[in-house]
């Protein structure tokens, strides 16, 4: 997996690639735990994810916890999306 | 006798064939009536002049001959009667006594140049050579009635006649001839004959013609039209154009009134043939679709394995869809409910009572009923809902999969066969009632233990009511004397088994290939249904085959030997989206045993059927069942974990957990979807 950090004032935006699973979810911890403290507001693009597993989501729900639910997911893909579905987040998330 | 040519001209050349031969009829008819009435008119001049001559002439003018005025006066009156009675000559000669020459009296000719020439050539008592023919020895014997002679000589074309001459006494002294001109009676004859040929010919020819046209005008005008319309129409090309109104006569009008209601019966059985055609092309069409949902609710065959059981089933249905029915599902008790059911008749109207039939039993049996009790419940639901009245015969088995506890229920169907070791025989359940017909029929549980090995067959009465070209019945002793004999064989032949063994397939296909080889000549008349139940001869998974060991593979229980099984998912079923998800859900129980089992190994076993995808993954560690443990968490304290296991149980079809032998087993059943739905 492969994630690109880009940030824009308070707005950070991590495009994640490939599969986020048991194994490469400990890649999105480190990012996330490297986020500058200035950052307020992040955006996950997944437009590029192929897969993800229960331990991506549940990096998705530390960072949504750290930042006071400012975690905006961007570009589902279908399959993605239904994964959310399966694990109830579609509600509790804010999906663009 | 098949004849060509036209029937018109046919009839004229007939008309102008008769035409010619009643006129040469009728001409030449004319023609000897008129010769023979000129000849006897000639005749009785002939007579009348003889007649004349012999008041004239008395013995004296004859013996001697007169000679000077008398005689040329004498000779006067011959060339006027040879004159008044249109003679060509008349003349008076005696033969001499030998008979062979003959001396003229008197010779006239009625023509003044004529008589002239025969003064000379035949003066007074000229004798010539002459033998008498028979005529003239006829008349100078006396005999009055002589024949006429025709004669083409140097006078002509002529007719004579010759007579006697008589003295007073009646003694012959000598004979009359008189000559006429035949080519005048000819030409009188010719000139008669034409006009009457003429007249007759002329009016005959005008009837005919008027017939003819009459003909035409009203036969073969109308025929020809008719004809040809006729043709035009038996091509094809012309189907809707009308014959026209014809005005002719009765026939004429009754021929082309047939024809023109002929033509239109004949296009509306065009139309009505098109009409249905298009018809049958449409309900084959909906037969074909209502067999793909009959299929679709009870496939054509199925293999299902749980634990030790394995379950297969093939359908056959006689026409399009068919009146049998199969099920076989895991209840959510973890039991696994099979049934069997045949509906009295066939096609369409069978088929939607199976299809009511299995989805009410199938409802009830879902409900955790027993089978009685859902036999029951599901024949008043029948009942209330049967106007036709249909029955339907069913045998239900719910099975314990781990123990081989079996509790059944039989309404009206055919007794099972119980398959052990070597033999196989009958089973003993109660008959019960068929279905459908009485609201209050008492169905009993029974039951039975399937032991390792055994096997328990389902069929409907397509497979003994087979029949073959002897009009032999497959019948039930057969089927049994099959079923020993496979089984003994397939004793014999264990531990080499290549079946990947399936035991449940190879009954279904050893009795379907024993019914297709008795009825190979035959028409399959009913639906054919089979089901095996199979118990596994082992006790346990470590019993497994070789081939069965070499599917399993070992790992170690740390998160990176994932990534061979996920290779090996990948390879397996290809790399879409319904893969990702078995890898999701196989993820999830990999990472689950590493985390929480404290196991030593791992072992997993992927097996990939015709429709679906099953993960196997075994593990030495402490004894869990994690899905006995559900905890409700609220979505902030999902990062520390417990979506996993809702992902399995949404993701895999079918979950099973269990533990033998000290081993855990999780086994994920992932059907193949046709068709993407989120929902």
């Amino acid at each position: 997996m492969t994630i690109q950090k880009n940030i824009e004032k308070s707005t950070a935006t991590l495009a994640l690639s490939g599969w986020l699973d048991t194994k490469t979810s400990p890649e999105l911890k480190e990012a996330l735990n490297n986020l500058e403290p200035t950052v307020t507001e992040l955006i996950l693009d997944l437009k590029e994810l192929e897969y993800i597993s229960s331990a991506g989501l549940r990096q998705i729900v530390a960072a949504n916890k750290k930042m006071s639910g400012n975690l905006t997911l961007s570009n589902v893909p279908a399959e993605i999306m239904e994964v959310f579905r399966m694990a109830g987040f579609e509600k509790k998330l804010h999906i663009v | 006798m098949r004849t060509s040519g036209s029937v018109r001209w046919r009839v004229v050349s007939t008309f102008l064939l008769v035409f010619l031969v009643i006129v040469l009829i009728i001409g030449s008819a004319a023609y000897f009536y008129l010769r023979h009435t000129g000849s006897r008119q000639y005749r009785e001049y002939a007579m009348d002049a003889a007649v004349f001559v012999q008041d004239t002439l008395k013995e004296s003018d004859i013996n001697p001959l007169p000679a000077g005025e008398e005689y040329e006066y004498n000779r006067k009156i011959l060339r006027n009667i040879c004159d008044a009675l249109e003679m060509q000559y008349l003349y008076i000669y005696q033969p001499n006594e030998a008979h062979d020459s003959i001396s003229y009296l008197y010779v006239t000719a009625s023509d003044d140049k004529e008589d002239e020439i025969v003064r000379k050539e035949r003066p007074r008592g000229k004798v010539i050579p002459w033998v008498l023919d028979s005529q003239e020895e006829n008349a100078y014997a006396g005999n009055q009635n002589t024949k006429g002679r025709l004669e083409n000589n140097r006078y002509g074309y002529v007719i004579s006649w010759v007579f006697p001459l008589r003295n007073e006494s009646g003694t012959v002294i000598a004979l009359i001839g008189a000559d006429f001109q035949m080519t005048k009676l000819m030409s009188t004859v010719m000139a008669n004959l034409i006009a009457l040929t003429l007249l007759l010919g002329g009016t005959l020819l005008v009837t005919m013609l008027i017939q003819l046209f009459l003909l035409q005008r009203m036969v073969f005008t109308p025929l020809i039209r008719i004809s040809s319309y006729m043709t035009r129409f038996a091509s094809g090309n012309h189907l809707h154009t009308d014959l026209p109104e014809m005005d002719s006569c009765n026939e004429i009008r009754n021929i082309s009134e047939a024809c023109i209601k002929m033509t239109n019966d004949i296009r509306n059985y065009v139309a009505e043939l098109e009409r249905e055609t298009d018809e049958r092309a449409q309900r084959r069409t909906q037969m074909e679709i209502a067999r793909g949902i009959q299929y679709g609710m009870v496939p054509a065959s199925l293999f299902v394995e749980k634990e030790r059981i394995s379950v297969s089933a093939k359908m056959r249905t006689a026409q399009e869809i068919g009146g049998d029915f199969y099920d076989c599902f895991l209840r959510t008790d973890g039991k696994l409910c099979v049934m069997i059911g045949d509906v009295s008749g066939k096609g369409i109207i069978a088929a939607l009572f199976m299809a009511m039939t299995k989805s009410i039993l199938h409802e009830q049996l879902n409900l955790g009923m027993d089978p009685a009790a859902a036999l029951e419940r599901s024949n008043q639901e029948l009942c209330a809902q049967n106007p036709e009245m249909m029955f339907v015969t069913v045998f239900v088995l719910v099975i314990d999969v781990h123990t081989g506890e079996a509790v059944y229920a039989n309404a009206g169907h055919n007794p099972p066969v119980l398959i052990k070791r070597g033999e196989a025989c009958l089973m003993t359940p109660k008959a019960g009632t068929a279905l459908g017909l009485f609201d209050d029929v008492e169905i009993e549980n029974e039951s039975v233990r399937i032991q390792s090995g055994e096997s328990i067959l389902l069929y409907t009465d397509g497979v003994t009511e087979a029949v073959n070209e002897y009009k032999k019945f497959f019948g039930v002793d057969r089927l049994i004397g099959l079923l020993a004999d496979a089984s003994k064989s397939e004793l014999l032949s264990s531990g080499s088994k290549d079946n990947e063994n399936r035991p449940a397939e190879d009954v279904v296909n050893t009795v379907l290939t024993g019914v297709d080889i008795f009825a190979q000549n035959s028409e399959q008349f009913d639906d054919i249904t089979i089901v095996a139940v199979c118990m596994d001869e082992g006790e346990g998974q470590e019993h497994g085959t070789e081939a069965e060991d070499a599917k399993r593979k070992i790992l170690e229980p740390v998160q990176d030997s994932f990534d061979v099984m996920k290779e090996e998912l990948l390879s397996v079923c290809g790399a879409g989206p319904e893969t990702r998800k078995i890898i999701l859900a196989s993820e999830e129980a990999f990472t689950n045993i590493v985390e929480y089992a404290e196991a030593t190994r791992i072992q997993y076993k992927i097996e990939k059927g015709e429709n679906c995808t099953i993960v196997t993954l075994e593990d030495d560690g402490r004894p869990f069942d994690p899905f006995e443990v559900k905890t409700e968490k609220e979505f902030d304290e999902l990062d520390t974990g417990g979506m996993g296991l809702m992902l399995i149980q949404q993701i895999a079809d079918d979950v099973e957990r269990s533990r033998r032998n000290d081993v855990n087993c999780l086994r994920m059943v992932f059907q193949e979807k046709l068709c993407e739905n989120p929902e």
